[in-house]
């Protein structure tokens, strides 16, 4: 190990590593955007997809589509389960398949978009889990969240992140026991999963320069503003590697290349559309690091609490955004009643409570949501790669019991609550939200300050 | 002054962090632990607590997709 910094450079030939330099390179695709950027992005990308689509964005739906597809080609049938007929009749679609469904092409998309982001940001590596612990963790997190999300109706995305901007109750009622289900889960991840670990003492080596040249730039790729001088430390070489961002362009390429088929040979427009979106929701939540399950489990167990406010962020933006669409069609057509179910209202009732208490637990002992597991499958996490197919099979259980769980927790489905009805009207109920979330996010920046040591 | 390694490959958000509170608690004021990660949202939220907490920091990319987040404990 010698001190690089001593040493002559040289010269940089290659475009790429030139192109790597530029602050406009590194801002957009090397270091990660703000919490903000990813929020504001992500509120309006869900938006553009309902726009164009009708449709919201989901995750966990497609998930359990998967593996009941996968049960029919063992010789099951899954089509037959009352949980298909009643509350997800959507499988159920003459000649749905793997290829034509939206909800795949966008968890799909997003693996991908995910992937291609770490690529251009020369940041890819397959994460390799280092002790069993994680793979009990990510096992029986895959599991809690499939199985949770089912009898919620959704998970972070489909029951929180659409639920909650189209002003429906079940998406309060989501975020009130995600949030209690993480707190059990944390508690969990630090008594059970974590394991030991210890420091080990840095050897200063033997002939390097005591410290580095002063006022010399730090290697940072991060660039984080708190290092006032160069820290005095032991360092070591880094190996470049330039493999990475021509294959995110040729993946890109490829991407492209499916949405051109979609759209020109399958005559499908809104799958491409479907597809499009999913990929720039991966490429977001990777670029910003956007991680639904820390915004609910960092304010206890680190006292961070950046993501809870991003969060509250993404639902007020999503508010306003489903909100205009929603006027938007009222003016067109006069028909309020139709305008208003542009969005997403599910049932409510006991079912939602425990399907996000379970689903909060599973995500953080898993360490991923719905969007995160799938964001991180792309990015090279091994102990996503183990939590994805479980939580298929959760979902798939889940589906399988669903008559046990609909009959002890007593789902109505009847029983959505569109919250403009019980709180007065349109306006009433769209700025008590607003207040809502604002008055979390101020809790939440309260709890950030008075943890600071 | 001395130079602390603290091991977090292969290992998941929170548990980085979780670790780096514990391990700086237990340095002096002027040493410097060094964390490992590959995790890649741990390349922002140890930086953003340290940040937070006034220490100095710095976040090196040693290789693809693994990072060294250097903490000097300032207090």
């Amino acid at each position: 190990m010698t001190d690089i910094t001593a040493l002559p450079r040289p010269p940089e030939t290659s475009l790429l590593k030139t192109l790597r330099q530029t602050a406009t390179f590194k801002a957009i695709l090397v270091q990660p955007w703000t919490y903000l950027t990813g929020a504001v992005l992500l509120a309006v990308l869900a938006a553009s997809l309902l726009n164009a689509t009708g449709s919201v964005w989901g995750v966990t739906t497609a998930l359990t589509y998967w593996a009941a597809w996968a049960w029919n080609l063992i010789g099951g049938d899954a089509h037959q389960w009352a949980y298909f007929k009643e509350a997800s009749r959507a499988f159920n679609a003459p000649n749905l398949w793997f290829f034509n469904d939206a909800g795949t092409l966008i968890d799909v998309g997003l693996v991908f978009g995910a992937l291609v982001a770490t690529l251009l940001a020369s940041q890819f590596k397959i994460k390799h889990v280092k002790s069993g612990r994680q793979v009990a963790a990510a096992i029986l997190g895959g599991l809690l969240m499939g199985f949770g999300a089912r009898l919620s109706f959704g998970c972070n995305i489909g029951a929180l992140f659409s639920g909650v901007p189209s002003m429906s109750l079940h998406g309060w009622v989501f975020m009130l026991f995600i949030f209690l289900g993480a707190m059990v889960g944390s508690k969990l991840l630090v008594t059970v999963f974590i394991g030991a670990a210890s420091m080990t003492p840095v050897a200063p080596p033997a002939a390097a320069p005591a410290a580095a040249p002063a006022g010399s730039a730090p290697a940072s790729a991060g660039g984080g503003g708190g290092g006032i001088r160069r820290i005095q430390r032991t360092r070591v070489e880094r190996k470049e590697n330039v493999t990475q961002f021509p294959i995110g362009i040729a993946i890109l390429v490829a991407l492209a290349v499916v949405a051109y088929w979609y759209v020109d040979v399958q005559k499908a427009p809104r799958l491409a559309i479907f597809w499009v979106i999913g990929i720039a929701l991966g490429f977001t939540l990777q670029r910003a690091r956007f991680c639904f399950t820390a915004a609910m489990r960092d304010p206890c167990l680190t006292g961070g609490t950046n993501l809870t406010k991003a969060v509250m962020v993404a639902l007020a933006v999503s508010t306003l955004l489903v909100s205009a669409l929603q006027l938007g069609a009222y003016v067109r057509t006069g028909n309020f009643d139709a305008a208003v179910k542009i969005g997403l209202i599910s049932p409510v009732g006991l079912h939602t409570a425990v399907g996000a208490f379970l689903f909060g637990i599973g995500a953080v002992i898993s360490g991923g949501c719905a969007s995160g597991t799938l964001m991180r499958v792309g990015e090279g996490f091994v102990q996503q790669w183990i939590a994805l197919p479980f939580f298929c099979v959760g979902g798939l259980i889940g589906a399988a019991t669903w008559p046990v769980w609909r009959d002890v927790l007593m789902v109505d489905m009847t029983s959505a609550v569109y919250l403009p009805k019980v709180l007065g009207g349109f306006a009433p109920a769209l700025a008590a939200q607003l207040v809502a979330l604002f008055a979390i996010w101020l809790l939440a920046d309260w709890w950030s300050k008075r943890h600071t040591a | 002054m001395t130079e602390k390694m603290l091991d977090c490959l292969g290992e998941a958000c929170p548990v980085p962090l979780i670790r780096t509170q514990k391990a700086l608690g237990e340095l002096a004021v002027g040493d410097v632990l060094v964390v490992s990660i590959d995790h890649s949202c741990a390349m922002k939220n140890i930086p953003e607590w340290a940040n937070k907490e006034g220490h100095n920091f710095e976040i090196e990319e040693v290789s693809e997709g693994q990072w060294e987040v250097v903490i000097e404990k300032t207090h």
